[in-house]
């Protein structure tokens, strides 16, 4: 599976019940559920052309094609987090510096991709550390 | 499509996914489907035992029961085949479940239904407790369980760790009312503290142990140095094994 350059971006859907009081989204996004093998992310730049190509118009593009297999809501939110950034900070504050990878998974979400290595850690220390890189958020009530 | 009653059912539960399958033959035969405890092993079971069609001619109707989001089904499948295919598909992505056969009632149907009402009669008396703080952790738990019923791959919550939640909030009162989500297990998600250096997450499972991770300050190290601890650990031991790194953050009189 091809890796996604650094220096891009991924998105991941939100749902409710991982945003807290404040309207945060919190790391419960980013915990993998039981049997999970990786966290299932969307590719920012899969939509990127000459006219498509602010974060805005992808995250739309982005917000099209996952609602082609999933029902996103107006409570949904998406994250997202630059690939390059996350993998650094993730390796510098894990003891065994923990190299997660980024990469593309196609399905029927075209932009559809997957972060690995996050397990055998403790599930909650990952998904805290890969949390606190979230470059910017979108409601999908807004968007 | 009709369903017939199950005879001889089996009923087993893997605990540590969560969800519970009972097996078992129509009224035609008397046959039963053996099935082993671990996900990958009850495939390989249940594909060799439905493939042999011949010494299982009537596996017709089997019954599913998602234990951690209460969904209780009956199904009639025409063919062992297509039982294998819905069986593997469930078992890949057990958020399927809403768009399978329509389900008929079930004695696990009323079972679930009776633990969730004694969840939501506690926490309606949790909301009406005069202390604010318990009130509001009870209206936190509501709201999410609500906004997840209107969201395609949610779920409700697990009863088990709501409970061990509502115990462990009543057992330290002393403690500052934390912020409250689900966890992608449906498990109740508590954290005190937004910044870097000073938060702690807590996840309670269904089993009585509680997961943890606290970020606090090194106390020998610069400011921007951070320490942490992660571990599992049954939640009356989690005060003590908390202390170390601050605790957790307690109301002043």
């Amino acid at each position: 599976m091809p890796d996604i350059p650094v220096d891009e971006h991924i998105v991941r859907a939100v749902s409710s019940g991982f945003i807290n009081e404040d309207n945060e989204i919190t790391s419960a996004a980013f915990q993998l559920k039981r049997g999970e093998e990786y966290l299932s992310v969307c590719r920012l730049e899969h939509f990127s052309t000459d006219d498509v190509n602010t974060e805005e118009a992808l995250i739309n593009q982005v917000k099209i094609d996952i609602s082609h297999s999933y029902t996103l809501n107006d409570s949904h939110q998406l994250a997202v987090l630059n690939v390059g950034n996350t993998k650094t900070y993730v390796s510098e504050e894990t003891p065994d510096s923990t190299s997660l990878e980024f990469c593309k998974e196609p399905s029927k979400i075209k932009s559809h991709s997957g972060i690995y290595n996050i397990s055998p850690h403790p599930d909650l220390f990952i998904a805290e550390l890969i949390a606190e890189t979230v470059c910017s958020s979108y409601k999908v009530g807004e968007l | 499509m009709s369903s017939l009653p199950l005879i001889n059912a089996t009923r087993l539960t893997d605990f540590e996914n969560d969800f519970s399958i009972t097996t078992g033959t129509s009224s035609s035969s008397n046959e039963t489907v053996e099935l082993s405890k671990t996900r990958k092993g009850l495939i390989q079971k249940f594909t060799s035992a439905i493939n042999d069609e011949k010494k299982y001619p009537a596996i017709k109707t089997y019954q599913i029961v998602k234990e951690f989001t209460g969904v209780v089904k009956i199904f009639t499948i025409p063919t062992a085949v297509e039982s294998l295919k819905l069986f593997t598909g469930i078992l890949e992505n057990l958020t399927t479940l809403s768009s399978l056969p329509t389900a008929i009632e079930s004695p696990f149907e009323a079972l679930w239904d009776q633990e969730f009402s004694s969840l939501a009669k506690e926490l309606s008396a949790l909301r009406n407790e005069e202390n604010d703080k318990l009130s509001q952790i009870a209206s936190r738990i509501e709201y999410l369980i609500h906004a997840g019923k209107g969201e395609s791959q949610s779920s409700t919550v697990s009863i088990r760790s709501t409970k061990e939640f509502i115990n462990f909030t009543r057992n330290n009162l002393q403690l500052l009312k934390p912020s409250i989500v689900f966890s992608p297990n449906r498990n109740i998600r508590a954290q005190w503290g937004k910044e870097r250096n000073n938060k702690a997450i807590l996840e309670f499972s269904p089993s009585g142990f509680v997961d943890y991770v606290v970020f606090t300050k090194s106390p020998s190290a610069p400011s921007s140095k951070r320490i942490y601890s992660t571990g599992s650990i049954p939640h009356e031991m989690l005060l003590n094994a908390l202390a170390p790194f601050g605790g957790l953050p307690i109301e002043h009189e």
